[in-house]
């Protein structure tokens, strides 16, 4: 024990149809000194009972004692883990098979301003061959380019773009904060952004599953209030710029008219303004939030979004 | 919902003095952060009664049947809503800084544990010996109740203490963690300057009261964790003597023999276990060198 370079966290919640092919995907992984912690976070259906399913030395199955989010689960595996890197998986997303070795070459390879390496990421219906090679990428995050916190600027990634990341970076800059219930990756970013560099691998070695986005009235509630509790947050990095302004406060307004709560909604509208940082897109948003039904602003607010 | 950094459990049994030295030894911390939960295994002083009446919205009280102290730890970290658990046992106390040097450490890394000393005082107050915190592949500890703080749901992976258990219930936790692979150097957090005192009142008394029950606790953990033992020689020299000591002063002196010569046989090359067969084998000279035995073996 403790010998292995990576330890892979899967946080795991109600999701038995798909756990199997993200535990699959790893443990047929090309690169062999690796663990795999799949941390269920109290599923109610057959999740657990899949994991159990599996015969391999290199798979740990933790649990918690009570459903506490994925952050939660992230972080008790963190906690137990022993290697050099540590590398994040959701359950419904999978592994490239080469995912793991060309992750670690590059980022042994890569200088110690780095702290964490992204890969680029498909959807999970599409066919994902052995030469993953540089034109698969279908969609690569953004480079991380030009100023102090590039990264916080570009933030187009979470836990699901193939990251893997040194374990010193979680002891330097902290763990998933608990109390998020959504984004709670975004924040860590946010965290990680102060200090270290990402480094982006041009090839396509993630596939995630867009599948269970949906409606709920819920899960915009749960990020409406995550986005919410990073402005508080990072009140001081967001309000240093314009741009980062514009950008967080305007998406806690969408999220607050897409979760039903116009009050809150209003109140980011107000900051931005109050900011100077209001224009005639934004206010119209907000106009639409404020006299459209939750559903049609969703529908229309997404088609605008396509259109950009 | 607003959920504490630590919870403290301090399982108890008709102690109602020494309890309250043990609670206000977590009240009077400089860190405020926590919940403390008494977990009153079956008292019938005026225990309940107590520290039901205080008033600290903080502290919580639960009650059962006597079960032992394993049970009783179990049932308070059921109930905990803390980041942190650490057992501390009623008739011992926190150092004054304890929380906030524990939350200080915690949070400088990823860490899963921490730990912090353990002292051991005498009934007059002196000090007998020191066990300051260590962290190697082989050994971390103290594996003492109260000299660490462990991640809620890595307590809840181990599966908590075995309730069959009334001694040594903690090397046998210590044992499932290291198992498990759940704790690691990496893992651990050590605070050299802050930890646990443990008041080892009449060692004699102690001494004999334990006896029986470490004997038979002995057994059970080396028959649970058979496999383990048949793999690792050092682990199984050492509980298998703590089986063997028992035996002997519960009387057993052909078992004790028994299992000193199996312990030979697996480590030859081992001198103390040939002197301990010898002790064995002339009662009269074995209890005179364990009835003035100082140390901490007497306390778990």
């Amino acid at each position: 024990m403790g010998s292995e370079t990576v330890t892979v966290i899967i946080p795991l919640y109600n999701r038995e149809q798909k756990i199997a092919r993200a535990v699959e995907s790893v443990l047929g992984q090309t690169y062999p000194n690796f663990k795999l912690i799949v941390v269920d976070d109290c599923s109610t259906d057959g999740s657990l009972a899949v994991v159990n399913g599996f015969k391999d030395d290199r798979l740990f199955v933790m649990k918690t004692s009570l459903n506490a989010g994925a952050a939660a689960a992230r972080n008790v595996g963190i906690k137990v883990a022993t290697s050099r890197y540590i590398a994040l998986l959701d359950s419904d997303d999978k592994y490239h098979c080469d995912f793991l070795r060309l992750s670690v070459e590059y980022l042994q390879g890569a200088g110690t301003e780095y702290g964490f390496s992204y890969t680029g990421y498909g959807r999970i219906t599409d066919a994902l061959g052995p030469a993953a090679s540089d034109t698969d990428v279908w969609r690569l995050p953004d480079r991380f380019s030009g100023n102090n916190r590039p990264f916080l600027y570009q933030l187009q990634i979470g836990s699901g773009a193939g990251i893997l990341a040194k374990k010193e970076v979680f002891q330097k800059v902290g763990l998933f904060d608990e109390l998020f219930l959504a984004a709670e990756d975004t924040d860590w970013f946010i965290r990680v952004s102060e200090y270290y560099k990402g480094l982006p691998i041009p090839k396509k070695l993630v596939l995630i599953d867009n599948s269970s986005e949906d409606r709920l009235t819920s899960n915009y509630a749960k990020n409406a209030a995550a986005y919410k509790k990073i402005i508080v947050k990072h009140r001081d990095i967001i309000n240093s710029s314009s741009f980062l302004i514009r950008r967080w406060y305007y998406k806690s307004m969408w999220l607050h008219y897409y979760s039903g709560d116009k009050a809150q909604a209003a109140r980011d509208h107000a900051v931005l303004r109050e900011l100077g940082q209001g224009n005639l897109m934004i206010f119209l948003i907000y106009l639409a939030g404020k006299v459209l039904s939750r559903n049609l602003f969703i529908n229309v607010h997404r088609q605008l979004a396509r259109l950009k | 919902m607003p959920q504490p950094f630590f919870s403290i459990v301090i399982p108890t049994y008709n102690r109602l003095d020494q309890v309250q030295q043990a609670i206000n030894s977590v009240l009077k911390q400089s860190y405020q952060d926590f919940e403390l939960i008494i977990s009153d295994d079956g008292s019938h002083d005026r225990t309940g009664e107590v520290v039901k009446s205080l008033t600290d919205p903080r502290v919580k009280y639960i009650y059962q049947e006597k079960s032992g102290v394993s049970r009783a730890r179990n049932a308070g970290a059921n109930l905990a809503k803390g980041n942190y658990f650490i057992f501390l046992d009623s008739d011992d106390k926190l150092s004054a800084e304890y929380l906030k040097r524990f939350h200080e450490a915690l949070l400088s890394g990823t860490f899963a544990m921490a730990f912090g000393y353990a002292r051991y005082m005498d009934s007059s107050g002196a000090e007998i010996e020191y066990v300051k915190p260590q962290k190697s592949t082989n050994f971390i500890g103290p594996q003492l109740a109260g000299a660490f703080a462990i991640d809620r749901f890595l307590f809840a992976n181990t599966g908590g203490y075995d309730e069959n258990l009334h001694y040594s219930e903690n090397t046998e936790f210590f044992l499932r963690l290291k198992l498990g692979a759940f704790i690691s150097p990496e893992s651990v957090a050590l605070i050299e300057d802050e930890g646990v005192i443990v008041y080892l009142g009449d060692l004699r008394e102690r001494f004999n009261t334990y006896s029986k029950v470490k004997y038979k606790s002995a057994n059970y953990f080396l028959n649970k964790h058979k496999q383990h033992f048949a793999k690792s020689v050092n682990d199984f020299v050492n509980y298998k003597t703590v089986y063997a000591l028992g035996a002997f002063q519960n009387g057993e002196l052909k078992d004790a023999q028994k299992s000193m010569i199996e312990i030979i046989f697996r480590k030859p090359l081992r001198i103390k276990s040939y002197v301990f067969f010898l002790l064995f084998s002339l009662p009269w000279l074995g209890r005179l060198v364990w009835k003035t035995q100082k140390g901490s073996d007497q306390k778990q």
